[in-house]
This record gives C-alpha cells, sequence and structure tokens, in this order.
C-alpha cells in the first residue's frame, strides 16, 4: 500500500512530537536547589499598615501574606510556614530570620523601577538547606490586594507574595528553567491573572516537603554546579535528590565543542570529583538518576578549565617504583631516561629490609642493584649499601636528597653514580630463589639545582607483578620547583601481549590511580575515557617517544602537578593480576 | 503557516507584567538602558561584599565582558557588571529570576545603573541577550534569558511562556539575526534622538 504523502503539517506536527519526546521532562516546576529542613518555617511578617482600604476585604498585609502561607501550608508534609505577625525582629541579611518586609532597597542595592519582589535566599550549599529567605517587596510601587484580573492602578500583593513564597519553600520560575517549561503555574516569572496555586506549583510543593509518606518520584533539590577551575586543581559536581530511594547515579559528561556525551562508568555516586583538573576535562556534565518510580536527568553543568604555563624550571627530583621481585616473577626492572646532553649525578637505591620499617609485609630479604645501560653494559651494582665503601657518600647523598635512611648493617642496596645523558635499567633481584617486594627509587643526585635543571630525570618505566590484595605495582614521583609541571602517567597490561613486546601473563586490565599522600586525585580504567583525552594523550606519547597503546583497557592520564611528592598506583581492575608496566614521563 | 499561527497567538495575548520585573517594550529596553554593548564573558567571580550601612555580608557577582562592540553610552574594552547573589565556598545567595552568565558566552547586554542597582540590566533578564551560532544557517543569532530564539523586538514585551517551547528547533531557522537585532536598536536609538556609537 502506498503510505500517505508526508506533508508539511505532518511533517510539523511529527516534528513537534518529537521534540516534545525528546525535551518531555520528568516534572515541569523548576527548583532553586535548596529546600527547608524538616519542621516550621518562620515567617516574620513585618509589612506595617496598608494606607490604603485593600480591596479584597482583608485587614492588613498580614492577613494577606499569612493566608498565601497557608495556601502554600496545605500542600506541605515535612514542613510548614508559620508566622510571628508585627514582628519587631530586626531586619537584616544573614540573621537567619525570615523577614518579610516592604522597602524602597534591597539591603543597600537599588530596585529598578520594573521589580516588585525579590526573594533572597541564604542557603549553604554543602547541604542543600535553606537558612534564610528574606521576601522584599518594593514600596515605590503602588500595593493593593484583590481578586480578579490583573488592575492597572495597583499590583495585587497577593499573588505576588503567593509567588515569592513559593521561592521561599525552593521553587524557581519554570519559564526560566534550561530548558524552559511551558506550564500554567504562579511561579512563572510573569504574574498574570494566575491568582492561586496550580497543579504545577503543588507538583513542585509536594516533591520538596513530600506528603505523608506517600512514595515519590526523584527530585532534584540541588543540582550540579558550574564552576571555572584551574588546571592542576579539583572540582566536585553533586547532586542532590528528594524522593523514595534507593537511587542510582550515572554521570556523563560531553566534551566543549563536541556533540556526543559520554558515560563514566566509575562514576556512579551523587557526586562526581575532577582531581587534578586537565584541559581535556572541559566541558557540561550531568547526572542521570535513577529510582523504581523514575528516572531524571540533571541540568547540564559547566567546567570551565583556566590553563597555566608549566614551569620549565620545575623537575623530577625523585621517581620511585615498588613492586614484586622473584617468585617466578623475576626482576624488578625500574627503566631511567637522563635528559639533555650531559652526565647527571643519580642515587639509586633498591630497598627491601628497609620497607619492613614502613608496615611492608613480605618485603625482599636482600635485594641486589644493577645500572645497566642500552648495550646491556653494567655500569654499576652494589648488593649491601655499605659493601662498596662509599657508604659515607650514599648517606650523605641521601640526608641531602631527604631520603629515609637505610639502617646500618641493613642488607638494602644502593650506588652513587654519574650517568651520561641517555636510557639505563635498574635491575632488583633477589638473592637465590627469594621473592618479595622491594622499591628501586633513583634520586636527582646533582647538587647544584641549577644543573638539575639542565640535565634531568624524565622517565622513570618499571615492569612487574601485579599480584592482587596489597601487592599493587606502585611508582611515586617527587616534583620540585617553582611551579607546575605536565607529566604523563601510564599503566600499561595488554599491550605487552602485542608485538613487539609478546609478553605472557600480562595484566589484561591495568587501573592507574595518583595519589598525594592518602588523597586520590585521579584515576583511570581504560585509557579511551574520555575521547576527548585521547588526542592529547596520543600527541604526548609521541612527544616523548612512548610506544603507542594497542588496547583500550591499557590506563594512561596527563596531570598537571604542583611540587609534592605523589604516588601512581597501578592495580588490576576488579581483581584482574599479571605483569604490567608503570611509566611516568615528564612532558616538555 | 501553524507556526506563524501559535506566534500570533502569543504575540495577541495582553501584556502582562512578571512578578520580579515589569517586562518592558523594546523601545522601552533601548531608552532605559545606559550602556548597550556586545561582549563575551571573561570571567566570573563571586565575592561577599560588605555595606556599612547594613549589618551582614551580601554576596555579588562579577561579570566582566571583553566588549565588542558599543551601541550606546561609555564603554572601555572590558565592563564588569555586578550582580546580587552567587556562591562564595558553601554560602550561596539567591535572587530568583537573576541572569547567570557563562565565561565564554556572548551576550548583547542593556545596562542600568551598574553597582547602584541589584541587578545591572534593564528588567532583569530582559535585559541579556545571548548570541548563539546557527550552524546551519552559518550566522549569529540571539536568544531570550530562558534560551528561546528571539524572531521579532515586539517579543521582548511578551513573557517568556508566550514563545511555545517545543517551536525552540522551529524558531531557530526564522530567530532573529545578531546584526538585524543590532540594526533594529540602532534604529530605536536614533527615533529617540540619541546619537548610536560608531564601531
Amino acid at each position: 500500500m502506498k503510505p500517505a504523502r508526508d506533508t508539511f503539517p505532518h511533517r510539523f506536527l511529527r516534528g513537534l512530537a518529537a521534540v516534545l519526546g525528546l525535551a518531555a521532562p520528568l516534572r515541569a516546576y523548576d527548583l532553586i536547589g535548596s529546600s527547608w529542613p524538616d519542621g516550621n518555617i518562620v515567617m516574620q511578617l513585618q509589612l506595617g499598615p496598608p494606607s490604603t482600604a485593600l480591596l479584597d476585604g482583608a485587614p492588613d498585609w498580614s492577613t494577606v501574606a499569612e493566608s498565601a502561607l497557608n495556601e502554600w501550608n496545605l500542600q506541605m508534609a515535612r514542613s510548614r510556614f508559620t508566622v510571628v505577625r508585627d514582628s519587631t525582629a530586626a531586619v537584616a541579611r544573614g540573621n537567619r530570620l525570615n523577614n518579610v518586609v516592604f522597602r524602597t532597597d534591597i539591603y543597600g542595592q537599588a530596585f529598578d523601577s520594573r521589580t516588585l519582589a525579590v526573594t533572597l535566599g541564604f542557603t549553604s550549599t554543602a547541604t542543600a538547606r535553606a537558612t534564610e529567605k528574606d521576601v522584599i517587596f518594593n514600596s515605590n510601587r503602588t500595593w493593593n490586594s484583590y481578586r480578579g484580573a490583573l488592575r492597572s492602578t495597583a499590583t495585587d500583593f497577593r499573588r505576588v507574595a503567593l509567588h515569592e513564597f513559593g521561592h521561599v519553600l525552593g521553587l524557581d520560575h519554570p519559564d526560566q528553567a534550561a530548558p524552559a517549561q511551558l506550564v500554567d503555574a504562579v511561579m512563572n516569572s510573569t504574574v498574570s491573572n494566575v491568582e492561586t496555586l496550580r497543579p504545577d506549583d503543588i507538583a513542585g510543593a509536594h516533591a520538596l516537603y513530600d506528603i505523608g509518606g506517600i512514595a515519590a518520584a526523584p527530585v532534584i533539590v540541588a543540582q550540579p554546579q558550574s564552576r571555572t577551575v584551574r588546571v592542576g586543581n579539583s572540582y566536585t559536581f553533586s547532586v542532590t535528590v528528594n524522593g523514595t530511594g534507593p537511587f542510582t547515579y550515572a554521570w556523563a559528561f560531553r566534551a566543549a565543542g563536541s556533540t556526543a556525551s559520554e558515560s563514566f562508568p566509575l562514576a556512579t555516586g551523587p557526586s562526581y570529583t575532577i582531581g587534578n583538573v586537565e584541559t581535556a576535562d572541559a566541558g557540561t556534565y550531568t547526572v542521570t538518576v535513577r529510582s523504581s518510580l523514575g528516572t531524571l536527568v540533571s541540568n547540564a553543568a559547566t567546567l570551565a578549565v583556566t590553563p597555566v604555563t608549566s614551569s620549565a624550571d620545575t623537575t623530577l627530583a625523585n621517581i620511585s617504583t615498588r613492586g614484586i621481585v622473584g617468585g617466578g616473577n623475576g626482576v624488578l626492572i625500574a627503566g631511567i631516561v637522563i635528559g639533555g646532553t650531559t652526565s647527571k649525578t643519580v642515587l639509586v637505591r633498591a630497598a627491601g629490609p628497609a620497607l619492613t620499617g614502613f608496615g611492608v609485609t613480605g618485603a625482599l630479604a636482600d635485594p641486589t642493584l644493577a645500572i645497566v645501560d642500552q648495550n646491556g653494559v653494567t655500569l654499576a651494582q652494589n648488593d649491601n649499601w655499605e659493601s662498596d665503601g662509599r657508604a659515607a657518600a650514599i648517606g650523605a647523598a641521601a640526608t641531602r636528597l631527604g631520603a629515609f635512611q637505610f639502617r646500618t648493617g641493613s642488607r638494602d642496596a644502593a650506588v652513587l653514580v654519574t650517568l651520561p645523558a641517555g636510557s639505563y635499567t635498574a635491575v632488583v633481584s633477589g638473592t637465590g630463589a627469594a621473592t618479595g617486594v622491594a622499591l628501586v627509587e633513583v634520586y636527582d643526585a646533582d647538587p647544584d639545582p641549577a644543573v638539575a635543571r639542565t640535565r634531568r630525570l624524565v622517565n622513570i618505566a618499571t615492569r612487574g607483578q601485579v599480584g592482587g590484595g596489597d601487592n599493587d605495582l606502585i611508582a611515586g614521583l617527587v616534583v620540585t620547583g617553582p611551579g607546575p609541571h605536565t607529566y604523563l602517567i601510564r599503566a600499561v597490561g595488554p599491550t605487552l601481549a602485542n608485538a613487539p613486546f609478546n609478553l605472557t601473563g600480562v595484566l589484561s586490565d591495568p587501573f592507574l590511580q595518583l595519589y598525594q599522600g592518602e588523597t586520590l586525585l585521579r584515576e583511570n580504567d581504560d585509557w579511551d575515557t574520555t575521547r576527548a583525552a585521547q588526542p592529547a594523550l596520543r600527541d604526548a606519547a609521541a612527544k616523548v617517544g612512548a610506544f603507542p597503546l594497542q588496547v583500550r583497557r591499557d590506563s594512561a592520564m596527563i596531570v598537571t602537578l604542583e611540587p609534592g611528592n605523589y604516588t601512581a598506583k597501578v592495580s588490576g581492575f576488579e581483581g584482574a593480576t599479571g605483569v604490567a608496566l608503570v611509566e611516568i614521563y615528564e612532558l616538555p | 503557516m501553524l507556526l506563524r499561527f501559535l506566534l500570533l497567538l502569543a504575540i495577541a495575548a495582553p501584556t502582562l507584567r512578571a512578578t520580579s520585573v515589569a517586562a518592558p517594550t523594546f523601545n522601552e529596553l533601548v531608552s532605559e538602558a545606559e550602556i548597550i554593548f556586545r561582549g563575551r564573558v571573561t570571567m566570573v567571580t563571586a565575592r561577599r561584599v560588605e555595606r556599612p550601612d547594613t549589618p551582614g555580608a551580601l554576596i555579588k557577582t562579577y561579570v566582566t565582558f571583553a566588549v565588542e562592540r558599543v551601541l550606546r553610552g561609555r564603554a572601555g574594552p572590558t565592563i564588569t557588571l555586578e550582580f546580587l547573589g552567587g556562591t562564595v565556598g558553601e554560602d550561596r545567595l539567591e535572587v530568583s529570576g537573576m541572569p547567570v552568565f557563562s565565561r565564554g558566552e556572548r551576550n548583547l547586554v542593556f545596562v542600568q545603573k551598574n553597582g547602584v542597582q541589584f541587578c545591572p540590566l534593564v528588567a532583569m533578564g530582559h535585559g541579556r541577550y545571548r548570541v548563539e551560532r546557527d550552524t546551519v544557517a552559518a550566522r549569529d543569532i540571539v536568544v531570550r534569558d530562558n534560551g528561546v530564539p528571539l524572531t521579532d523586538p515586539a517579543e521582548i514585551a511578551l513573557p517568556l511562556t508566550a514563545v511555545p517551547v517545543p517551536l525552540r528547533a522551529a524558531a531557530a531557522g526564522r530567530a532573529l539575526s545578531l546584526d538585524a537585532f543590532e540594526t533594529r536598536v540602532v534604529g530605536a536609538l536614533e527615533k529617540i534622538g540619541v546619537k548610536p556609537v560608531q564601531d
């Protein structure tokens, strides 16, 4: 059968329906983002007597205001308005009293001629609870109280009060929401012949001050907030939801300039923290909240990112890696790259017994350390740090560099060596078949900071076993200098199974987390999340000569770090185990 | 035809006044503005302010624009507007209906008593028009404070609900271009004897 002709009105109506369907909100009323805790909301009515008889017969402004408040009270369960008539309380901002007044100004700020009334809401964003709402009616205007159509001679106090008290409760203008809602409501930003609460207003009050324990669909009472954040700082988006739980949360991101959103599989709570913000984090963030009674999507909050200049004088003073030695996993191998064109003095240590003093169990009892160049030539080696007659120099260097001291007579290993610019490996092994956890550290030991800046430690890469439990692969870096610098950190597993590495037993799904002290700054499971970050990651790897990641399950991040101590931890996602490579590169 | 019919219905509605503000006509908007300029938002900051004549602290949001074009009044290369309300730390001062600006967005704004009034725009959101790019038609258009494209200056006097939201997508195609809107502003200024600022 030939289909009906697709005429313009049909197409238009279908388009309308599609737009309506796409934009159809769970509700139409709009919320400011805060509400009152359970209990009474005490309004200090300080309106004075009317200068002329009120057209609706009310004896005074307080009576009119109270009737508007009571209209809202009919729709509230957990909180309700009460009044102090003819209150003599101080009229002030920030005094936790809800003043309802006529004034010629707004606490020193002038009204303009077109403003009828303003509600000032004081709220703690930490709790999303209101602490004070002052309603100020513009006494420069002519007021009365009447029912029916609007009059040009006087503004109807009651309907304006009804509207402003809706703001006190936490309702906003639906017609100014994003996206704007087309509903019949006293809470619309335009006064009209609507003079009583409409179903949409009532639904908003029910959502905020639920009626009688009736199961309620989720309502966002505090939306994620937009913010401009400097690179390297952190920001937390959060959402506060009322209704009958439990709720699930799914955060999504749309990069600046992109038309596609992507979800964050790990962001499943009411807040989402972006630690150590980078430019690729700029964009809009939304959260989808679900319960058995409904689903809704928050307003989009924009994260704008202010770039910083990476300091050329900031260097890596120390890089280290903790991993497992032996037991079939062989040695712990740390790759080191010294940049520039001239030699650099480095202190390289392999700590085993010393780790027990830090609460590490299963430490390697007797590590040995060898420094090997690109041709496989061993340039320096050591078994016990005092055995080569350089104990005094090593101890002094450790003291100067702030390294923890090896105990006299301990079997920890160390070398103090001057190396030409180039790539080296520090190989840590155990005696015989011994196994255990070891820490390999490389310190920039150039005594002159000016020299240190020109001959830099630019990379450490360590291959080791990620064993599950506490046996994570951990890389430390100490950033020193006058300002922030940018680094590429990667945790490679599945790519190592491919050519040219062809390793077996690799960690199938590395999970990379960056800490400063106990604070988690940033984490990444799969390096292709987010898509917006991929070009920068590829570009950074190319700049420093790092091999391309071939598998999306490898992890990587670019971070701009202020001077300080940081730890990158590689674990197996959902308990995976295997061999992984952790790498830290200084970006030019 | 249907779109035009709906718009006509909206325009035929009686002139209403905002609860927070009384909406101006286009000519009132132009005549009541001391400064009219187009600019890009370069910075949005909020801080507490104290006034000696009233107790307690208020929060104000300062929105800085890089000025692209001045149509009325005087403005340097940058101008900072002061809005009552904002967030500092965990404290937020909410003023319902106050326009919210984001860094990077372009606006045509109608300024009145900046630093004196609680909102330095004529009739709050009625004094702010975002400039958005219509990528299909490769032109800049102006949208009202609630994101609905402005198709005719006469709509300024209408409530924000006057243009049905589902028509936004359709309206975008016939939205007033930035050039056309600015030309209308210049024309309105000339009618009231104000010589527009030359580029």
